[in-house]
């Protein structure tokens, strides 16, 4: 009993076992919707990460680093999330230049753009919202290839099951009604999220010149120093996109139609 | 004696008068300043070969003398790894800007 889980260019081999593997199946069948057939077209080479197991058990079950056993269901596909993500950062390291991003591109021109931002800043609840209107590429990491295309890994959205807690529910695109990726976006422009709760008045948009948006986005980056010459292929991806800016905001509905702007042919 | 060398980076790239350096799990901003220190200290340099050769290039500083700016600079590089001592510096670091 296992699924093959694509995105980021990969293929993840996820084998279910244990008394619930059929209920742990069906839950990761349900939520990882996007990524049960090939995403990228024909001819674009897919890699084979490691192979993962997962099982429905107590977490001393968990005895390798390709296992997960977890004891309640939200738990396990909680961290089988994150681990396939390793997986597919890993099998993609030298490789893709991958972005700690959200990405979302239009539906007709396949143009994109990377929300570029920590984990727990803003990158899910925006790719909810501009997903209705744009097709959903990814919440997590968004990984651009040397010539520019976006290999796209629409996941499920990790969503905070109560402001409270750590712990995120597994949410499939398709219960959200997101828009599909279209085959080979593009990426162009990247936008440096800052939400604040602090932000007063609108939105703000700062330009940043090429040295301030590397340095800005280094440290978002997964395995940059993987890549060869990994400083000039960023400088050399963002000299073919629109301008890298750092949007300043507090709530999300205020940048919607500005995203929007950004993105229309 | 030759005290400090430069660590070599995965890359480096020049934009206008910054130069970044990127090392395995850190990127560092380097003004021209810097960018000369770490040209200068590629086989290694004694840091008052060192101040000679800045002193050459940029004058002198406007608020300290060439031993101390010099000193204060190579201590901020050695801090975010773009430099390395070849040996212990000759002096505790938080008194390098007495040293001449």
């Amino acid at each position: 009993m296992a699924l093959d889980l694509y995105g980021l260019g990969t293929r993840t081999r996820v084998t279910f076992s244990g008394a619930s593997a059929s209920e742990v199946e069906d839950a990761v069948r349900h939520a990882w919707v996007r990524c049960l057939a090939p995403i990228d077209p024909p001819d674009v080479e897919t890699l084979d990460t490691e192979p993962l197991v997962a099982e429905l058990a107590d977490a001393s079950a968990d005895t390798s680093a390709s296992t997960i056993a977890r004891s309640e269901l939200p738990a396990l596909l909680q961290t089988l999330t994150q681990k396939v993500t390793y997986a597919k950062i890993r099998a993609q390291t030298g490789r893709l230049l991958m972005m700690h991003a959200g990405g979302v591109a239009h539906p007709e021109t396949g143009s994109s753009i990377a929300f570029v931002a920590p984990g727990g800043t803003g990158k899910t609840t925006l790719m909810r919202r501009l997903g209705n209107r744009f097709g959903y590429l990814t919440d997590e990491t968004v990984g651009v290839d040397d010539v520019g295309i976006i290999r796209a890994y629409p996941k499920p959205l990790s969503i905070r099951t109560a402001p409270t807690t750590t712990q995120k529910g597994e949410t499939s695109p398709d219960d959200l009604r997101l828009l599909a990726a279209p085959s080979a976006p593009r990426l162009g422009r990247i936008v440096l999220l800052a939400r604040s709760d602090d932000h007063e008045g609108t939105p703000s948009v700062e330009h940043l010149d090429l040295a301030d948006a590397i340095a800005a986005l280094a440290p978002e980056t997964s395995a940059l120093s993987s890549l060869p010459r990994p400083l000039h292929r960023l400088a050399d991806l963002l000299g073919t996109l629109d301008p890298t800016v750092r949007l300043r905001y507090r709530e999300v509905d205020e940048i919607l139609d500005l995203v929007a702007g950004w993105l229309a042919p | 004696m030759r005290p400090v060398r430069r660590i070599e980076p995965v890359d480096l790239l020049r934009i206008g008068d910054t130069t970044l350096l990127l090392y395995e799990t850190r990127l560092v901003r380097l003004s021209p300043l810097g960018a000369a220190i770490y040209e200068l200290a590629a086989d290694g340099i004694d840091v008052d070969d060192l101040t000679r050769e800045l002193g050459k290039e940029f004058g002198p500083p406007p608020d300290s003398t060439p031993g101390e700016a010099t000193w204060a600079a190579v201590g901020d590089l050695a801090e975010v790894g773009v430099l390395a001592w070849e040996r212990e510096p000759p002096i505790a670091c938080d008194e390098r800007k007495t040293f001449p």
